[in-house]
């Protein structure tokens, strides 16, 4: 009896040494693009990407029915969103500008730098972080306000599109129905592909 | 006298090696793990230098640049100056920038005095916002640039302290990384010597032990032990007493001396059992030999290519070779032709085929001598299998003796049967030649006695009445000594058929009564009306034999006796005919020339008339019918006398 508990203890002990060993061994999954920035941040920016598209608005020549139309627009409600979902929506949303507003798509060099220091880490991961969603929010306020800018005059406060407050408690839901919002306010803007109007 | 090996178990040795290399597997897992987490310590110690320290130190060579040139401070200047609304716009990109840096230098942890320039930065960044947007709504009235610029001067020097305070803190914290890494590097350096140095000495301990050991308690009793065994005497072996090593009689080295002691024991029994079945088959052996060697007949083996293996005295002297010159000469030296030349091929047909015909067999064959006289023998050969060797062992005896009185005795038969066949023709001759001139005796004496004309004188009758009564013995002796002639001549004439048994004997009853009541003697046929087969005979033999038995029955009864015949069945085909007298018997001393010719057992002198032929013919009679005759007699009682006889032909 005493012997099989011995080889009992034996076999748990050699069972958590292997566990260690293979913790200690064995690198952890590597981690995306994380800078701390959460989804207020981005919602602060797509506010005022829904501000520069009324300006937008005004400058492609669009009647006024419509822009009242996308005037009068407001964000829905989503639920149960994550950022992957609103990086997606953003990709969509730079798609649907490619050929009105010229793009800086490059990602900062330091940020890859960044990413490059400390091993396991791989700036290419398949997770999307708000930090990822910030950046290319980021980009596409930038080109935007740009197109804006270069189409205004002093009329225009540039500061008032880099509006630098940031609400508390947003979701990725709420930065969903801000991203939905923009969206929906290209498709009034933008012509009609087919033709009509 | 078998014997178990004893169950060898685990030593001591085994058990203390066992534990000591368990230690030193465990001091070597213990160093490795240690070693292991000591390098997991630092790789994290080297990641958080590589990590968290490079990182911020990137950022903030980004946070200069982005408040240097082409950074915010710049394009806000340049809009201040040349009231460029893009100059605005890209002011603003690197301030976002510049929160987004600052926001991931928070997430890596900050010491208080890094939180505090942090907050002079946020706060530096504040007033160029302020300042800037304040600077778009003057220069959106057309205020000249230098008067903005005044309005809205700001001093940056916060910012630079800031960063000179974050660059100090960086360079502190590689500083206590490094030294941190370093440490940890010197503390696992330091252990595994330390424990390379424990487990080596413990290593060379336990080596030592080791060796000690194996020298002090494995190789040295070993020795002892192959000293021991080289000292054997194989013809007494339990004369050395293999030596034990200490007083533990479970040390596998004590279990292998008394295991092999025991060996010895049982091998020098087995010897002396060995010495004793050698004895007793050298006696056996010898005795065989002797057995052989003075074997009348004749002794000699060969192997299967007829090579002589053996040859004993008797057939040294038989065929006249000493033992010594025929040993390993073919056998077929001791034949002749035409068996000298077709014995080998006798053999190799036997090697081939597997099939002898004259094993086991005794025969007579023809032999030859060494001066190569041949000579008549008989052979008896047998097969022999040793160690898986065909051979053959014939036995001989010289017959040459034997053969020579077999000639003789043949050769006086011949001559005894041609003897008895001329007296016989003799006889034959004799008796016939006889009976002639006895009929002309016997015919003129009855006419003598019966003539009218002449009548005889009572003497002159009494005469002539002795010659008719000797001339009548004369002629009846002369005509049994004619039949048993023939007989032994062999010109018996036997005629079977289907006989009835029942008138018979009715007949030879009615011929003998007339004798039989002369003398007042009864006969009495005691199977009349029992049911009595048919049997197959000659019914003249029979009947001749039957008058034969009833006459001597009736001639040797007392006055006044009785004669009875029966019949029954012995048997399912077997009839017994019995003729039972009241007569005086025979005795004893006298039945044994019963049936002996001319044999009246005494009573030649009697006056009952016989020839003493009678019996001896109806023996022969019986015999010639297939039967037998026997009888049984008491003195003073009577004898009966029967004939059995097969009641069908087959």
């Amino acid at each position: 009896m005493q012997a099989t508990n011995l080889k009992r203890k034996a076999g748990r002990f050699a069972l958590i040494g292997f566990i260690a060993l293979f913790l200690i061994v064995v690198p952890g999954k590597s981690r995306s693009l994380e800078l701390g920035l959460t989804p207020s941040h981005v919602y602060s920016l797509w506010s005022n990407i829904n501000r520069a598209l009324l300006i937008y608005a005004k400058l492609v020549n669009i009647d006024q029915a419509r822009l009242a139309r996308i005037e009068s627009m407001q964000p829905r409600n989503f639920e149960a969103k994550r950022p992957a979902d609103v990086f997606a929506m953003a990709e969509k949303f730079r798609n649907e500008l490619k050929g009105y507003v010229p793009w800086t798509k490059e990602t900062p060099g330091w940020l890859i730098e960044y990413e490059k220091v400390g091993k396991s880490r791989n700036p290419q991961s398949d997770k999307i972080t708000p930090s990822a969603v910030f950046l290319i929010s980021m980009q596409l306020l930038n080109g935007i306000v740009a197109v804006v800018v270069d189409n205004t005059g002093w009329e225009v406060s540039v500061s008032e599109l880099y509006d630098s407050s940031v609400p508390s408690g947003m979701t990725p839901s709420d930065v969903f129905g801000q991203v939905d919002l923009a969206l929906r306010r290209i498709d009034l803007i933008l012509p009609d592909p087919s033709g009509g109007s | 006298m078998p014997f178990n090996f004893p169950q060898i178990r685990i030593t001591a040795f085994g058990r203390g090696l066992a534990v000591a290399l368990s230690l030193v597997m465990a001091s070597v897992l213990f160093t490795s793990l240690t070693t292991f987490q000591q390098g997991n310590n630092i790789a994290k110690a080297w990641e958080t230098y590589n990590t968290v320290e490079a990182r911020k130190g990137i950022i903030l060579s980004q946070l200069r640049d982005l408040l240097g040139y082409d950074g915010v401070i710049h394009h806000y200047k340049n809009f201040i100056l040349r009231k460029q609304r893009i100059r605005a716009a890209t002011t603003y990109e690197r301030m976002l920038e510049i929160s987004m840096a600052l926001t991931a230098y928070q997430s890596l942890g900050l010491l208080p005095t890094e939180q505090k320039a942090i907050g002079m930065l946020v706060e530096t960044l504040d007033k160029y916002r302020a300042a800037l947007k304040t600077a778009e709504a003057l220069a959106a009235q057309s205020m000249a640039s230098v008067d903005i610029d005044r309005i809205v001067k700001i001093d940056d020097t916060p910012a630079n302290i800031a960063l000179e305070i974050l660059d100090n803190e960086l360079y502190a914290a590689r500083q206590t990384s490094e030294q941190n890494v370093r440490a940890t590097v010197d503390g696992l350096i330091s252990f595994v010597s330390i424990s390379a140095i424990l487990t080596g000495f413990f290593i060379f301990t336990l080596l030592s032990w080791i060796i000690w050991y194996v020298r002090q308690e494995l190789v040295a009793p070993l020795n002892a032990l192959v000293s021991a065994f080289h000292q054997i005497d194989p013809q007494k072996p339990n004369a050395m007493r293999l030596p034990r090593h200490g007083d533990d009689l479970e040390y596998e080295l004590n279990l292998v001396a008394s295991a092999g002691n025991a060996f010895l024991q049982a091998t020098e029994d087995h010897l002396k059992t060995l010495e004793q079945t050698e004895y007793a088959l050298r006696k056996s052996e010898e005795h065989l030999l002797s057995v052989v060697e003075t074997a009348v007949d004749a002794i000699v083996t060969i192997d299967e290519h007829g090579i002589i293996q053996s040859f004993n005295s008797a057939a040294a002297n038989t065929f006249n070779y000493s033992t010594y010159e025929i040993i390993g000469k073919n056998v077929k030296i001791l034949m002749p032709e035409p068996d000298h030349s077709k014995h080998d091929g006798y053999l190799k047909a036997h090697r081939e085929s597997g099939i002898n015909k004259i094993i086991g067999i005794g025969r007579e064959v023809v032999g030859k001598r060494k001066n190569g006289d041949h000579f008549p023998m008989r052979l008896a050969v047998s097969q022999t299998e040793t160690s898986g060797k065909i051979g053959f062992t014939g036995i001989i005896r010289d017959i040459s003796a034997e053969k020579e009185a077999e000639t003789k005795v043949r050769l006086a038969k011949e001559a005894a049967d041609q003897a008895n066949s001329a007296k016989s023709e003799f006889l034959s001759s004799m008796s016939h030649e006889l009976r002639t001139p006895m009929n002309a005796i016997l015919g003129f004496s009855q006419f003598l006695d019966n003539n009218p004309a002449e009548p005889l004188s009572s003497s002159q009758k009494e005469y002539v009445n002795l010659i008719l009564k000797s001339g009548e013995h004369l002629l009846e002796l002369i005509k049994q000594v004619l039949e048993l002639s023939k007989i032994e001549a062999g010109h018996l004439e036997v005629t079977f058929q289907q006989v009835k048994i029942e008138p018979l004997l009715e007949e030879c009853l009615h011929t003998l009564s007339p004798r039989a009541g002369g003398r007042g003697i009864s006969l009495e046929n005691s199977s009349r009306g029992a049911t009595i087969p048919q049997v197959w005979t000659d019914p003249v033999r029979l009947k001749q034999i039957l008058l034969n038995l009833l006459s001597n029955a009736v001639k040797y009864n007392q006055e006044n006796g009785s004669v009875a015949i029966d019949c029954r069945l012995m048997g399912e085909n077997t009839i017994r005919i019995m003729v039972m007298d009241t007569g005086g018997g025979i005795p004893k001393s006298k039945q044994k020339g019963l049936f002996v010719p001319f044999d009246r057992l005494g009573r030649e002198a009697g006056e009952i008339e016989g020839t003493g032929i009678g019996l001896a013919i109806s023996k022969r009679l019986v015999t010639a019918l297939n039967g037998s005759i026997d009888f049984k007699s008491t003195k003073d009682e009577g004898s009966t006398f029967w004939i059995d006889l097969p009641i069908s032909g087959e």
